[in-house]
């Protein structure tokens, strides 16, 4: 905090108008592992300050990692932002101060320094229907300091582990998992290793899928991908820069009424504030299908006259923790609603034709499993959706009560809570030859 | 940079009971300016220097790097790598392949330098790229994003190898929409070089922005719906060179064959049984070369201090070489062909494309396309993907011309290629003198690595495919 602080009074002093500093010290871990060994254990002891600093309207950025130089980077810093030119939508910094809630780090997971157990516990636990498994534990361990000329002094802790795993019962028949949680009482390995394994032995022996259009039950993995590419959509940055399919429709619908989206700061990544010193709230995206905000700070808000809603990141903003609100069925029930469909469990490679009309395609990996009458009664292989994501949220027919915590590479980029879905008649394409 | 400290840190590892250590020691400046729709959003400017060590013990692999780099942060650091080693619990000890030492200089030229290019002439530019595109009607939306980094590394291994090297890079990437009458079109395109601000000019991309306005103006007024069915498809080197990248250079990538990324970035078809069998047609020899000077992807040593070479992935239609690090290359039993490559000295380095391209043949572009009765010819795309295995490709043609007894017709709509990767290489015949790289932005590794590599070739003629 004293650095942080130190900081906003040097840029002050040096003739910066706004000023925010954010140090981060952290303490991470990873251990990456596959064919049932671990490959790497890798350790990351970092201690970072960002610095937002504007003059006149004039908005630079700078990390400083040097602390015997800060006088250096600030004097370089405020000649960048002398030498730039005018952001005339710069509508300033939130003003301080504000009250947090209390810290909700975890002691446990910041005393925890050996990791490799819980990867092993979950690749035993898989091997029980699976021949081989890769994947990735990671554990954070974060303390932020954050100070800004505008009366904001906030301190978080930040902890998580998260174990992501895949497991192979034959080269062409897999399965995806995870266990993540902010909490060490939360984090269940094993679990994710036998659900990994359980879904490999049902992929087995995979046949070609058919191209058409099929009604899907999505799970919390796959559709927490979907909501990741969606949320994104809805940060204000992404819709001025024309990359989002929500542009100029807050207050329409975008999806189905059951469908609610919101954004919290409590999930796998707790944030007391965002990178403004604006404590987080809950923020309700999509309600009942329509569109309700788009997700800001203070500039992207002053410029469609609404508040922040407490997602600023030091420049752009971002989704925190996803939520998608639990529906009225089981999870039993939405296959049940499904006479002749598809199980996707997983999914990569999301890319779009055209980010405004929201037209695109994703993968499906994994287990990919047709479903007969309700039942699962085949493993498939070698398809794609092929559709319109707007159209997809429209076609959306049910929503599980059963929800879970997903977070995994940058295919769900963002902690999502999710849920198993039911969409009606989406459209698979595959190789033609 | 100072070397004394990266020598430091190897000193220590050689206390502890290692069979095996490196030390990256990176020095990173690094720019970033974004002007959206005619607003300079925010300008970056940072310095990260740090210290990543690798130590091999007979348990594991540990790594772990800092940004601090006085004595006690090192051997603190080096102490963390070889506890994460002996973590990993291993029951197989890991292996590197054997490689001679090196010990090096290398650098890149730049006739501008960078670190004298100030801020005013590179907002000056980018405001021109602005002020012409948004004078070309309805351009609702507009976004443009310049990097330009200098990075200077120290390479150094308990072998002995000690590689110092400087790489200057410039990247551009833009992205605009483009509306006409109640339709929206959007492309974005990326530019990469590695050397000087001389680069700049070289992109052209008031230019190139100006065309693709104009051509999806074209495309939205006059487009019609593309044919479907068995036809021939000329591909431009754009679509040559996304495929070449997708479907030839990460399949071969040994990491992705041996599983190493299979939860990630995922796995591969291949298989070292599948070397020296064919996978397309006698014109398709895909070369993976980092030693093109200026390209995007160029580099001299890789990051575990082996010089680099050109690798012929696809020889005459044969599989013909993957692509390594020391690791991988132990596991399969060959050396290293310099592919290990990390994003900075705090991530591990892991292998990589570098330069991908369909070597080019003898045709013209005209004599490709003289040939075909009736196809598509595909110059760019806008989605495309591919599944993890990297058998199952598709991509949605941008700019693409429906060709009829041997001359363009019309422009047309959104062509759909989808594919297997053998369907797309065997069904080449015919490979144009003509040669474009491109810029691209590869992802992989965990965490994610965005490493700049470039890929492309010539324009290509694929026989008797499949069009949706």
């Amino acid at each position: 905090m004293d650095v942080t602080n130190q900081i906003v009074e040097k840029a002050l002093a040096l003739g910066a108008t706004d000023v925010i500093a954010k140090g981060t010290l952290s303490r991470n871990q990873q251990v990456r592992f596959s064919t049932n060994k671990i490959d790497i254990a890798k350790t990351w002891n970092d201690n970072v300050v960002q610095v937002l600093l504007v003059y006149n309207k004039r908005v630079v950025f700078t990390e400083i990692r040097d602390f015997d130089n800060i006088d250096t980077f600030l004097e370089t810093l405020v000649n960048l932002a002398k030498a730039s030119k005018e952001n005339p939508e710069y509508a300033g910094i939130a003003q301080g101060p504000f009250t947090y809630p209390k810290i909700k780090s975890d002691p446990r997971l910041k005393a925890l320094t050996e990791v490799s157990d819980f990867v092993l516990a979950a690749v035993n636990k898989a091997l029980e229907k699976a021949e081989t498994t890769a994947g990735a534990l990671f554990l954070t361990n974060e303390d932020i300091f954050l100070s800004s000329s505008a009366g904001v002094e906030a301190q978080d802790e930040r902890t998580s582990i998260e174990l992501s795993i895949r497991a192979f019962s034959q080269k062409e028949a897999s399965g995806h998992s995870m266990s993540c949680s902010p909490t060490l009482e939360g984090f269940e390995p094993e679990k994710a290793g036998e659900e990994a394994g359980e879904l490999s032995r049902l992929a087995k022996n995979p046949v070609r899928g058919d191209e058409g259009v099929f009604d899907i039950v999505f799970s919390p993995l796959f559709f927490g991908s979907v909501l990741c590419y969606s949320m994104d959509m809805a940060s204000a940055f992404n819709v001025f820069a024309g990359r989002s399919m929500y542009v100029g429709k807050v207050g329409e619908p975008v999806a189905s009424e059951s469908v609610t989206i919101t954004d919290t700061p409590s999930g796998l990544k707790q944030h007391g504030f965002d990178d403004e010193g604006v404590p987080t709230k809950e923020n309700i995206v999509v309600e009942k299908g329509i569109l309700k905000t788009y997700l800001h700070n203070t500039s992207t808000a002053a410029k469609v006259q609404t508040k922040t809603t407490g997602n600023a990141g030091l420049v752009v903003p971002k989704p925190l923790n996803i939520h998608i609100k639990p529906g009225d069925y089981h999870k039993d029930e939405l296959f049940e609603e499904v006479d002749y469909g598809l199980y996707l469990t997983n999914t990569w490679y999301t890319r779009f034709q055209n980010m405004h009309t929201g037209d695109f395609s994703t993968i499906p990996r994994d287990a990919i499993l047709l479903i007969e009458k309700g039942e699962i009664a085949g493993s498939l292989k070698n398809i794609r959706v092929s559709d319109n994501l707007l159209n997809v949220y429209q076609s959306i027919e049910g929503v599980s009560k059963e929800q879970k915590l997903v977070h995994w590479w940058i295919e769900v980029e963002f902690p999502c809570i999710s849920s198993h879905i039911l969409a009606k008649k989406v459209n698979i394409t595959r190789s033609t030859e | 940079m100072d070397e004394d400290i990266a020598e430091y840190a190897l000193e220590v590892a050689s206390t502890c009971e290692a069979t095996y250590a490196d030390v990256r020691l990176e020095t990173q400046k690094r720019n970033d300016i974004v002007l959206k729709n005619g607003i300079l959003d925010a300008i970056s400017h940072t310095v990260n220097e740090g210290m990543g060590i690798r130590i091999i013990t007979e348990e594991g692999v540990g790594f772990s790097s800092t940004s601090n780099l006085d004595k006690k942060s090192v051997k603190l650091t080096v102490k963390e790598a070889f506890r994460q080693s002996k973590a990993c619990k291993r029951k197989t000890p890991p292996r590197l392949s054997e490689e001679k030492p090196a010990k090096a200089q290398w650098s890149v030229s730049e006739r501008k330098k960078l670190s004298s290019t100030g801020i005013e002439q590179k907002l000056d530019d980018l405001f021109l790229w602005e002020k012409s595109v948004s004078s070309l009607g309805d351009v609702p939306a507009r976004i443009i994003l310049l990097t330009d980094k200098q990075t200077k590394k120290l390479f150094l291994d308990s072998e002995g190898s000690a590689i110092e090297g400087y790489l200057p890079v410039v990247a551009c990437f833009y992205f605009i929409t483009v509306k006409h009458n109640h339709n929206v079109e959007q492309v974005g395109r990326r530019f990469g070089y590695v050397g000087g601000w001389e680069t700049y000019e070289e992109f052209r991309i008031v230019e190139d922005a100006e065309r693709e306005v104009t051509m999806l103006k074209n495309l939205m007024e006059k487009g019609k719906k593309s044919p479907q069915g068995k036809m021939d498809v000329v591909a431009g080197p754009d679509v040559v060179g996304i495929a070449c990248h997708e479907s030839c250079g990460h399949p071969t990538e040994a990491d992705r064959i041996l599983g190493r990324e299979a939860s990630q970035a995922g796995a591969s078809f291949m298989s070292k049984e599948l070397l020296n069998t064919q996978i397309g047609s006698e014109q398709v020899t895909i070369v993976e070369d980092p030693t093109l000077e200026h390209s995007f992807g160029f580099y001299a040593y890789d990051d575990e201090g082996v010089k680099t070479r050109r690798r012929f992935l696809f020889k005459d239609g044969y599989i013909n070489e993957f692509l390594h690090n020391r690791e991988s290359a132990a596991a399969m039993g060959v050396h290293s062909n310099a592919s290990a490559r990390s994003t900075g000295y705090n991530r591990e380095s892991i292998v990589r494309m570098a330069n991908t391209f369909l070597l080019p043949g003898d045709y013209s572009v005209e004599e490709i396309i003289e040939d075909v009765k009736r196809g598509v010819y595909m110059k760019s795309y806008t989605e495309w993907n591919i599944d993890d295995k990297r058998y199952n490709q598709k991509y949605i043609g941008r700019e693409s011309y429906l060709i009829e007894n041997g001359e363009i017709k019309h422009i047309v709509k959104r062509p759909v290629l989808e594919l297997t990767t053998p369907a797309f290489w065997k069904a080449v015949d015919a490979c144009g003198k003509d040669f474009t790289l491109k810029a691209g932005n590869c992802g992989k590794g965990d965490p994610l690595q965005e490493m700049e590599v470039s890929y492309g070739g010539p324009t290509a003629r694929l026989r008797n495919i499949y069009m949706r």
